[in-house]
């Protein structure tokens, strides 16, 4: 049964021109990358290429209603028609007309963000927060394939040659993290020293972390590197699986934790509020409950990292309230600490095996009280995140991706919206094994991890769901947003190159989708994109197949 | 002349393709055949048994094999050869339109192409073949 409303063609139109104005920056830079090609090996099939990329570029921003974009490119593509390599002037030319695109793009990005923000109802994709990586390299063909190849990953690549500008750079613009080669000019330690003399000043750069690229790789090195303040050694050639998972951890938005919340379970109301108070004051989200009758709906609305209650009650123990929560999966990792004044240590026992964590004696001592609690919380994410993440690509495992697959067709049900399953596998996954070795399947597969987690919203979900098959859940989206999202996903790992001791390889996958406006249940759903990804297989791999269209055989 | 129901449509820019695809299957009801460039497209139409498309709208500038490739090979296969062909080009001047009809093609969709009129311009090329 369709559940889930239409959405009107105006709104479906405005949401994948909103997609393709977002691209378009991105879009422009290939450009660029794919031009300085052109020049440095001057290969008249690469100009050929080129050409068709901005042919196309002129025909899809004239349909989706960008003439601005639209003209400069069909001037920049008849530029191109007459190109002769050893032309400085024609050069520059195109360089400036480049500028001028990306600054167009730019500018639409903008207005298309800010409009955006203004019809909240539209905002259905922004990938995750851009991040900004600067790059300080002199070597040209070296720049280009680093910021390429982070480029695909999704980050936002600021290249620089000169390392005399990057104070200047610093000062202007936005910069997460830095990646800076030791060598410029040929001056053996100029990166060393550049960022030295920067953070000694207090310049720019003294809260963003810098990473240093060599192609040295000894001791001495990597100390000067530590001393100038480094935080990570990269020797060239750069691996970049190891960066990706190093610039991963250092600026990862999912760092960000949800506030801890601790259930306050007490039918003595002033004692329970100056626990409260203590925990308010560690940074800790509280919620009194003073009657057990409301548990069970207070667990789902606050969701705590843990509980804390009292031994005894008007109609109920403690003891048996603990065992209620244990009755649920949800909870049953939900550490549950006890208070009372009660001294009988067959009690503790008692309480211990009915699932509790811990016994605290009234009345409390809050210097004890506050870290316990919050060491609990800690462990207890710890564990959860082990229990519900693989642990090899950090995604959901299996079992969670399916539960929040599950939460996620509810939530749309009860909202009226559509939502999105996507069923991925990589292509030739076992020849990978068979040819790299095994280390080399897993390095793809974090890759792909790394990959999707960037260039999702994190309101999305990936999960690992066996082998090398993936599966995604897209809230709030329908099938064709998700289609460019993934096709563009597909497109730009297909380019990653995977390294594994000194081999370098490329790989592609293939991938399946279905909405829940065409399928009622979650188990039809999985289905059906398992059918399209089979499809997807079928018809040579590398692409993406919708369930229930038609498509290539 | 029937109603046209099923297009194969060959365009290699996935936007165009994205854009082109939702109208034509939510405003025009079509039942749509995407491929990537000629060479899918010939590959698609030389499979065993299935139904050809009804018409096919195809770009011109693709890799591969282009828009004025594919109409040949279609047209000097006999099994192929009626099937309508719709070029979609851009910037095209009068004897270009000439010389793609004069090679068998339906007619031309300037591109770029207005997604709120594409149903209609499809389904106007396809009245004149009544």
């Amino acid at each position: 049964m369709n559940q889930t409303p239409k959405t009107p063609m105006s709104s479906k139109l405005q949401t994948i021109r909103n997609l393709y104005v977002a691209d378009l920056p991105q879009k422009i830079n290939n450009m660029r990358l794919a031009w300085h090609k052109v020049i440095e090996q001057k290969d008249t099939n690469d100009l050929r290429q080129l050409r068709i990329m901005i042919h196309s570029l002129a025909g899809s921003s004239g349909s989706f209603g960008l003439p601005q974009i639209q003209q400069q490119a069909e001037q920049l593509e008849a530029l191109l028609g007459h190109i002769t390599f050893n032309d400085e002037q024609q050069k520059s030319k195109i360089e400036q007309h480049l500028d001028i695109m990306q600054q167009s793009a730019q500018a639409a990005a903008k207005t298309n963000l800010q409009s955006q923000h203004n019809q909240q109802e539209h905002v259905l994709f922004q990938s995750q927060q851009k991040r900004h990586v600067l790059i300080v390299e002199d070597d040209p063909s070296q720049g280009d394939e680093l910021s390429e190849q982070l480029m695909h990953y999704g980050y936002e690549v600021v290249l620089l040659r000169d390392i005399n500008q990057l104070e200047t750079t610093l000062s202007t613009q936005t910069i997460d993290l830095i990646l800076c080669d030791i060598m410029h000019n040929n001056r053996e330690n100029a990166g060393f020293e550049m960022i030295h003399q920067l953070q000694e000043r207090n310049i720019g750069c003294k809260n963003i972390p810098v990473l240093f690229l060599s192609a040295r790789d000894d001791l001495d090195a990597r100390l000067k590197a530590i001393r100038a303040g480094g935080i990570g050694y990269f020797p060239k050639p750069v691996n970049i699986g190891s960066l990706i998972d190093r610039i991963e951890q250092l600026i990862s938005p999912n760092s960000a934790q949800r506030q801890p919340h601790v259930l306050l379970v007490d039918d003595d109301t002033s004692l329970s509020q100056y626990h409260a108070l203590l925990l308010e004051e560690a940074g800790i989200q509280t919620w009194i409950l003073n009657e057990p009758e409301k548990l069970m709906d207070t667990l789902r609305v606050f969701s705590p990292d843990l509980v804390l209650m009292d031994l005894y009650f008007p109609n109920c123990t403690g003891v048996e309230l603990a065992g209620v929560i244990r009755q649920q999966n949800n909870y049953l990792g939900v550490p549950i600490l006890f208070l009372s004044i009660e001294k009988d240590i067959s009690e503790h026992l008692l309480a211990y095996s009915s699932g509790a964590d811990d016994f605290l004696t009234k009345p409390i001592n809050p210097n004890h009280f506050v870290p316990l609690v919050i060491e609990k919380i800690k462990r207890f994410r710890q564990l959860r995140d082990m229990m519900l993440h693989d642990s090899l690509t950090g995604a959901f495992n299996h079992t969670s991706i399916k539960n929040l697959m599950d939460t996620e067709i509810s939530r749309s049900r009860r909202e009226a919206r559509n939502m999105v399953v996507a069923m991925l596998d990589i292509d030739w996954f076992k020849k990978v094994n068979d040819t790299y070795g095994h280390p080399a399947g897993d390095r793809v597969l974090r890759d792909l991890s790394h990959l999707l987690h960037r260039r999702l919203r994190h309101t999305d979900a990936v999960g690992r769901y066996g082998g090398e098959e993936f599966m995604i859940v897209l809230g709030n989206t329908d099938i064709h947003t998700a289609m460019v999202i993934l096709d563009g996903i597909r497109e730009h790992f297909a380019k990653i190159i995977h390294e594994e001791s000194d081999k370098q390889f490329q790989v592609t996958f293939s991938a399946g989708l279905a909405q829940l406006s065409d399928f009622s249940e979650g188990s039809q759903l999985v289905s059906a994109a398992d059918d399209a990804l089979y499809r997807a297989k079928e018809a040579g791999r590398n692409r993406i197949c919708l369930a229930q269209m038609d498509t290539l055989a | 002349m029937s109603n046209l129901q099923t297009i194969l449509f060959v365009e290699d820019d996935a936007d165009i393709r994205l854009l082109a695809s939702m109208v034509l299957v939510e405003m025009g009801g079509f039942t749509l055949i995407e491929a990537q460039n000629g060479l899918e497209a010939m590959a698609y139409l030389n499979r065993d048994e299935r139904a050809t498309p009804d018409l096919i709208l195809m770009d011109m500038m693709m890799p591969e094999l282009d828009g004025m490739g594919a109409l040949a090979q279609i047209k000097s296969d006999a099994q192929l050869a009626s099937i309508p062909v719709v070029f979609m080009t851009a910037r095209v001047q009068p004897e270009e339109v000439k010389n793609y009809i004069h090679a068998g093609a339906l007619g031309v969709i300037n591109k770029p192409f207005d997604p709120m009129t594409l149903v209609e311009q499809v389904n106007a090329l396809w009245e004149t073949l009544t």
